[in-house]
């Protein structure tokens, strides 16, 4: 899927614009918040610029320091988490070709939620042998959510008293304290924000991992491709794949393939990205 | 260049000019000997820094993710195609069973 928005203009460029913000509106809420923090940053630094004084300038960075950080940290959080859903949604289709290729023949998956697959007897996926209907996973955790939601509190708690602080003090000092205090709320907002994406890239890992090892482990013995004297400039293709790849390649296990010229088969075909056949 | 090989370029750029700023504003920190005069470079140099490393570090994670996804997409490829072959082969022991 692009993750370029299309150009605007005509009726259709503006549905299509609508359909790319309506699939990609993570992308697009992320280029919102990096933008506003890129304002709100300029507008403070304008702001500190501009006054002579000291604790004006602290209250100036303890308000729209802190938030401008604060709504990049938003906004790259976006990102990174649309990256792992779009990770996520292409293990779900992995997983149901999982299931279509256990449908047809040879050995059957059973795919446990994050552990390992094992391999079972055919009656017992059914006799669709499609596979157990999954439900939808969702995507993130209920205790993440509860975190995130005391540490935003903690943290807007924090950063309304740090800025009252230094917008009210009278002494240099006395501002210091109120930039500190949102400062370290701008840090616990920021870590928030951030730390549930470290346990959705752990499970995200645990699950490609039960998904894909017994993929690789399981099925039929490779066929026995005699590999041609100086195999340098030869890869291994077969019918109906749009990728080549190197003599032993996971990808192609129970594969009927035939050697090729790399050179002709690059005109056609893309390189493997598992045996880094380009 | 591809869609990755820019977001790479942007992220390192975004990298080495948050690194600049860092290294710019720490320079007219201790150039200015008032304390006014010290706080605007934090506030360009320091913040602004900080903001254009992080850019830059989540770009390039962003752009290892779509690598990654590429691969998953070769993955699948493979299963689907493994799965095309079972059925061809499973085909004549199905029909000899008739």
């Amino acid at each position: 899927m692009s993750t370029t928005p299309p150009p605007g203009g005509s009726p259709s460029n503006r549905r299509a614009a609508l359909l790319w913000l309506r699939l990609r509106w993570d992308r697009a809420a992320e280029g919102a918040f990096l933008a506003a923090a890129a304002l709100v940053l300029l507008l403070t630094y304008r702001s500190v610029s501009r006054t002579p004084f000291v604790a004006d300038q602290l209250s100036y960075l303890a308000s729209g320091g802190v938030a401008g950080l604060c709504l990049l940290a938003i906004g790259l959080r976006l990102r990174i988490t649309g990256d792992l859903r779009d990770e996520w949604h292409k293990l779900d289709r992995i997983e149901a070709a999982l299931h279509q290729a256990a449908g047809t023949a040879g050995p059957v998956l059973v795919l446990s939620e994050d552990g390992p697959a094992a391999e079972a007897p055919a009656e017992a996926a059914g006799a669709g042998g499609n596979g157990p209907a999954r439900e939808p996973q969702r995507v993130g955790s209920q205790r993440g959510t509860a975190a995130l939601s005391v540490a935003v509190a903690i943290g807007v708690t924090l950063f309304g008293v740090g800025w009252w602080r230094a917008a009210h003090a009278t002494a240099v000092s006395s501002a210091f304290g109120g930039f500190a205090l949102a400062a370290a709320a701008g840090v616990l907002l920021t870590a928030g924000f951030c730390a549930p994406t470290v346990s959705l890239r752990r499970r995200l890992g645990r699950r490609q991992a039960g998904l894909l090892s017994p993929f690789l482990a399981a099925g039929p013995p490779e066929p026995a491709v005699a590999a041609p004297s100086g195999t340098g400039d030869r890869v291994l293709v077969a019918p109906g794949l749009t990728r080549f790849h190197r003599d032993g390649c996971p990808a192609t296990a129970g594969l009927a393939l035939s050697w090729t010229d790399r050179r002709g088969a690059a005109s056609t075909l893309q390189p493997c990205e598992i045996c880094a056949a380009g | 260049m591809s869609g990755r090989a820019r977001l790479r370029l942007a992220a390192l750029a975004a990298c080495v000019a948050g690194v600049a700023c860092l290294v710019g504003g720490f320079a007219g920190l201790t150039r200015t000997e008032v304390l006014p005069g010290q706080v605007p470079y934090i506030a360009s140099g320091a913040l602004g820094g900080l903001a254009l490393l992080a850019v830059g570090i989540t770009w390039l994670l962003s752009a290892e993710s779509q690598s990654e996804q590429d691969r998953l997409s070769a993955v699948e490829e493979g299963i689907l195609a493994r799965g095309a072959a079972w059925a061809v082969a499973s085909q004549p022991a199905e029909e000899n069973a008739r």
